[in-house]
């Protein structure tokens, strides 16, 4: 009795052992939709971890702090225009210094090609530069802008402005060149000169203006030369002041300033076949378009 | 007398959802959808400013007018907005806790465009716009955080139904 009762222990033993070698562990079913869980997560956050990683290795190590800057806050405000506010100003009449120009649009880096020619001493380039960096900071992004004035002994004396003599614009729409001529203070009777042009850029003064008016903007099928506004507006006031009234609708500035760049920006939309669409067929813009020079 | 137990009170039907994965997602839904709010009114009026740094790096104003901040024509805000609208929906306690396939997958799918979404922005700051919104980054965290819940609050559920005895 004592004997049978020990081997059907023993087999009941060997039973469950058997079931338990051959059966699942318990808890593997639940393992696996959380390793597929914690792998998601892991994979996801591997990605924003080399995202920002490439940024750091890309971004040079403490660089050295330049001098001259135009004030961040400046730089912000010009390149950071409400799409909304440039709607309220739209297109603008006597806008003026815009031609059409025949030829084939240049390129460079399969980008359309927009060349300025200016000078620091410049009044109307002084008034210029602001439209142009209000209109190219919609279609990307300018670092190391400068600061600088017109001449004191010129016209619109120390009208306050950019300088683009250091700068650089990357977008993915256009490519920019600029050349700052001369700059602002006379030295034994001359502005110092600052940068020359290249052969490319002698060639469309030559075709486009032979005068050598300053400021020379092409714009591929447009060019802008002088000044499109009176520098008056911006007499007597810092570049912080001219950046805040110019996003005050209500203002002289605004509206030159604004309606400037609207122009500048159908220009250039006429140059990147319509893109990006949320800048080039805004109202403001699409109304700026037909005031383009036929 | 014997008092009721814990395990006598009525559970809801539906899926065993652990009731920690149904707040933070409700807790985060809400934190996102006040933020799309916020950013899609600043995009359409020009009297309400982001709170934001404008200069350096962190440069909200920069990254909300750039031209990334359209995806097919319409803007971020605006697609971030109805993004969270949707999230509210499939992710009340109702849908968490519904047994249909459907719900769970269209809530897993969300989830998953959305960190899609948040890689592709992140890349279009750092790399495009260089420069970083700091409520578009709350967005980011917000939305990473919701696939972080979701991913584990689906795998719990789905082991738990693993786990029980069948029949």
């Amino acid at each position: 009795m004592a004997d049978s009762k020990t081997r059907q222990q023993r087999r009941a033993g060997e039973r469950e052992r058997g079931e338990r070698l051959t059966s699942k562990p318990k808890g593997s079913n639940q393992r696996n939709p959380m390793l597929l869980a914690i792998g998601g997560i892991v994979g996801l956050l591997v990605v924003i971890a080399a995202l920002v990683g490439a940024k750091l290795l890309q971004s040079s190590p403490a660089p050295a702090k330049k001098t001259g800057l135009a004030p961040a806050s400046v730089v912000h405000d010009v390149s950071t225009v409400p799409a909304s506010t440039f709607n309220t100003i739209g297109a603008v009449n006597g806008i003026g210094g815009m031609s059409k120009i025949a030829g084939t649009p240049l390129e460079q880096g399969g980008k359309p090609l927009v060349v300025y020619i200016g000078a620091e001493y410049c009044p109307f380039c002084a008034a210029e530069r602001w439209p142009l960096v209000a209109a190219l900071s919609r279609f990307g992004t300018f670092t190391d802008l400068g600061s600088t004035h017109s001449a004191t002994n010129d016209v619109y004396p120390n009208t306050p402005t950019f300088s683009f003599k250091d700068a650089k614009y990357a977008s993915k729409y256009l490519a920019l060149q600029t050349v700052e001529l001369y700059g602002n203070r006379p030295v034994d009777g001359k502005y110092p000169p600052l940068q020359r042009p290249t052969a490319q850029q002698n060639a469309l003064i030559q075709k486009y203006d032979p005068k050598g008016t300053i400021p020379f903007i092409y714009l591929g099928k447009y060019l802008q030369t002088d000044a499109s506004y009176n520098p008056q507006i911006l007499a007597g006031m810092s570049m912080q002041q001219v950046a805040h009234a110019m996003r005050d609708t209500n203002t002289d500035q605004s509206i030159a300033i604004l309606g400037t760049a609207n122009q500048i920006t159908a220009a250039l939309c006429a140059q990147t076949g319509g893109r990006p669409g949320n800048v080039c067929s805004t109202p403001a813009v699409t109304a700026a378009a037909k005031h383009l020079p036929g | 007398m014997i008092a009721a137990s814990a395990t006598d009170a009525p559970r809801p039907a539906g899926r065993p959802v652990p009731a920690w994965v149904i707040r933070a997602s409700a807790i985060l839904v809400g934190i996102g959808l006040a933020d799309a709010v916020y950013l899609t009114v600043t995009h359409f009026t020009t009297h309400v400013r982001l709170a934001c740094s404008g200069s350096g790096v962190i440069d909200c104003a920069r990254v909300t007018t750039s031209p990334q901040s359209y995806i097919l024509g319409i803007p971020v805000a605006v697609l971030g907005l109805v993004f969270f609208v949707v999230y509210a929906g499939l992710c009340t306690p109702a849908a968490w806790r519904s047994p249909e396939p459907l719900v769970r997958y269209a809530r897993l799918a969300w989830a998953i465009g959305g960190v899609c979404t948040v890689v592709y922005l992140i890349y279009a700051e750092l790399f495009e716009i260089d420069a970083i919104c700091l409520w578009c980054s709350l967005v980011h965290v917000v939305t990473i955080a919701l696939f972080v819940v979701i991913v584990v609050g689906e795998a719990l559920v789905e082991g738990a139904a693993s786990a029980a005895p069948a029949g």
